[in-house]
């Protein structure tokens, strides 16, 4: 008996250890390198939070970071609204509509993003398609949406509407029409069985949804460089001016991890809400 | 039974791993095997090193399939591209990095690099990081015509290339040809001009360069002593002084990154004058992206260019493989692949290439460009630029 134990758990470590030694070495080991050069004075490598202190207090840095926690908040917010009214139409419409949109939605998924942002400028441009589409009308119409926020946040809901639409649907199609017909039968109205029911059951894969936009949002870098205007700028291109433009790099290490500490943040909201996981099914 | 099954997977893992090394170990001898059969004795690898814009790339692949489809060429050419502007390590960082960890034998065998970035990489380096050359091993050195300006017994120039003004002559028949006249005609034509961040391209680089040094002396171009930083003032006030006037989108003035950004400004008609690189420009006109009514020239004092060279780097596998290729590159048919994939201006007398596209570049001037060449200088340019211009409201 004690021998097999032995051997199982060996035989566990082995097969796990390919995973683990690729991890460590180009996930975890880059992590503790990049904490620990943040932590040193680039004239002479000793201890200091100069890094740290001007990120926070640098009007250029502090501009930087509002502007891109403002574009990403707005960015989850309008996709979450968005994605849920469409899930809802997806789940609960039956037209031809409806499933002709369920097939095309996930589109965007599969096109290559630089692909999508280049297609994008050329519609939403100053002298792109609709202003040459309202020039026909004898308007002129400029969208001003390019080099700004405005146009990062359209690119931003482009890709991540199919995707947060993905999962609200399959959290929607988890919930059996059953329910909702009983509901129905026992004289609840659409909107009572909407916020008592089906809002309440579809929550978790809303917040998980959220998080996941909010990370892959944060250290953006294509939509921004391509789209954004020159201040303030978002972090991953903050990031990059100061690693190959200017050279800074203990900088540029403690503003990785400024921007890991925030994605940090939405992962300990996805595993808390993933461990309450027993606790949601049991209150309902 | 358990045990037995353990085993079983152990093996199975094993032979996984085997195979996982076994692919890459594999791969030596095979692609050995092709090159004994083209040729009896088996050629060195030589890695070049390259970065620039997509237009490069696209000039060495063709390059370098050329030289290696040669049966009398003596060694095999490896071409790793660094895209510019792509959030990528830079070269010079990189060649750096392995010299300082005390590395000797990278395969960092060939670079090509821009005459007038070597003294960032020297300087990044801490010297000494350019063998000089043997130039009896490579014959064609002596129909060279352009000299290089930096590192001379170190180089070999291949071609050149400068940053200039394109317009569009159907908007604007008689652009500004002097710096006075571009600040006249930019102030009179609010929202007409644009140019790139000098951090995200050199084109935007090179015009704030002159903006910088134009009134400065001669040895102020080439120095990377910091103490020309403090010349830079009224250079960034005249920037300053034209922002309120640079392209607008939604009301605000912006700068579109990279060399390819204003070109697309140009491209769509929201401006009618730009600095670009020449290449650049010429590769979009003959592509059809900008109509032909797109016209180039050069301002007075010139906007900076150089020399693009090859250089080999000390900690490399050293310079006696790369003479051959080095020697192809500079031949009439390499300058004749460069002139017609990239607008290249040749470094070899123009009469010994047989193309057309020479019509294309005649009225680059090769002699004329500034050149500026001030090392770790222009991270501090970038940086004040972006903090006390893009800032501008």
């Amino acid at each position: 008996m004690e021998k097999k134990t032995w051997k199982t758990y060996m035989f566990i470590v082995l097969m796990l250890a390919p995973a683990l030694i690729l991890t460590f070495g180009i996930i975890i080991y880059p992590i503790i390198n990049t904490v620990m050069r943040s932590f040193r004075s680039s004239e002479d490598g000793s201890f200091t939070l100069e890094h740290y202190t001007y990120l926070f207090t640098d009007k250029m840095s502090v501009d930087n970071i509002v502007y891109t926690l403002w574009i990403v908040v707005i960015t989850v917010v309008l996709a979450m609204a968005i994605s849920y009214i469409l899930a809802l139409y997806l789940r609960f419409s039956d037209s031809k509509i409806s499933r002709f949109i369920g097939t095309i939605y996930l589109l965007p998924r599969f096109i290559p993003s630089l692909v999508a942002v280049y297609a994008m400028i050329t519609i939403i441009r100053d002298s792109g398609f609709l202003n040459r589409f309202s020039q026909l009308f004898g308007y002129n119409f400029k969208p001003g949406l390019m080099y700004n926020a405005s146009g990062i946040i359209v690119m931003n809901l482009w890709f991540n509407i199919a995707f947060a639409t993905m999962i609200i649907v399959a959290a929607l199609s988890g919930i059996p029409d059953s329910i909702v017909e009983s509901a129905r039968d026992v004289g609840a109205g659409k909107i009572s069985v909407f916020l008592k029911m089906i809002l309440p059951l579809s929550f978790k894969d809303v917040v998980i949804a959220m998080t996941f936009v909010f990370m892959s949002n944060i250290s953006s870098f294509t939509t921004p460089y391509v789209m954004g205007g020159n201040n303030p700028v978002m972090l991953g291109i903050y990031l990059r001016k100061q690693f190959s433009e200017y050279g800074n790099y203990e900088l540029a290490a403690a503003l990785s991890v400024v921007m890991f500490v925030f994605s940090s943040v939405s992962a300990v909201i996805y595993i808390y809400t993933n461990l309450k996981e027993k606790e949601w099914e049991k209150t309902i | 039974m358990k045990v037995n099954r353990g085993i079983v997977l152990a093996v199975l893992f094993i032979f996984a791993v085997t195979m996982l090394f076994g692919c890459t170990g594999g791969n030596t001898p095979a692609n050995s095997e092709t090159d004994s059969t083209g040729n009896s004795t088996e050629k060195p690898k030589v890695v070049l090193w390259a970065s620039g814009s997509d237009n490069v790339r696209v000039l060495f692949e063709k390059v370098v399939g050329e030289y290696n489809a040669r049966p009398e060429s003596t060694s095999v050419v490896e071409l790793q591209f660094l895209m510019s502007g792509s959030g990528d390590q830079k070269l010079s960082d990189r060649i750096a990095a392995a010299k300082l960890a005390g590395k000797t034998n990278t395969d960092f065998d060939l670079i090509a690099e821009n005459g007038s970035a070597l003294a960032e990489y020297v300087q990044k380096a801490e010297g000494d990081l350019f063998v000089p050359l043997d130039f009896s091993k490579i014959p064609n050195f002596k129909n060279v015509k352009m000299k290089s300006g930096f590192y001379t017994e170190c180089v070999v120039p291949y071609r050149g290339t400068t940053v200039i003004m394109a317009y569009n002559a159907e908007r604007l028949p008689n652009p500004p040809k002097t710096w006075d006249e571009l600040d006249k005609w930019i102030k009179a034509n609010p929202g007409r001009f644009a140019y790139n961040p000098p951090g995200s391209g050199g084109a935007g680089g090179a015009f704030v360069n002159l903006a910088l040094y134009k009134d400065l002396p001669d040895e102020a171009k080439v120095s990377t002593d910091a103490k020309w930083v403090d010349q830079w003032g009224s250079g960034w006030e005249w920037l300053k002084s034209i922002h309120p006037y640079m392209y607008k989108s939604g009301g605000k003035v912006v700068y579109p990154n990279k060399n390819q950004g204003p070109l697309d400004l140009l491209i769509n008609k929201e401006v009618d004058l730009i600095p670009a690189w020449a290449d650049q420009v010429l590769t979009n006109i003959s592509q059809g992206t900008l109509p032909e009514s797109t016209k180039i020239y050069q301002l007075d004092p010139a906007l900076s260019g150089t020399d693009v060279v090859l250089a080999v780097p000390s900690i490399g596998g050293g310079a006696e493989k790369t003479y051959d290729f080095i020697n192809y590159m500079i031949s009439p048919e390499a300058q004749k692949l460069c002139l017609e994939t990239i607008f290249a201006v040749p470094v070899i007398d123009g009469s010994t290439i047989d193309s057309k596209a020479k019509d294309m570049i005649k009225d680059l001037d090769i002699s004329n460009f500034t050149v500026i060449s001030n090392g770790e200088l222009s991270n501090k340019r970038n940086e004040y630029w972006d903090e006390n211009i893009a800032t501008m409201q």
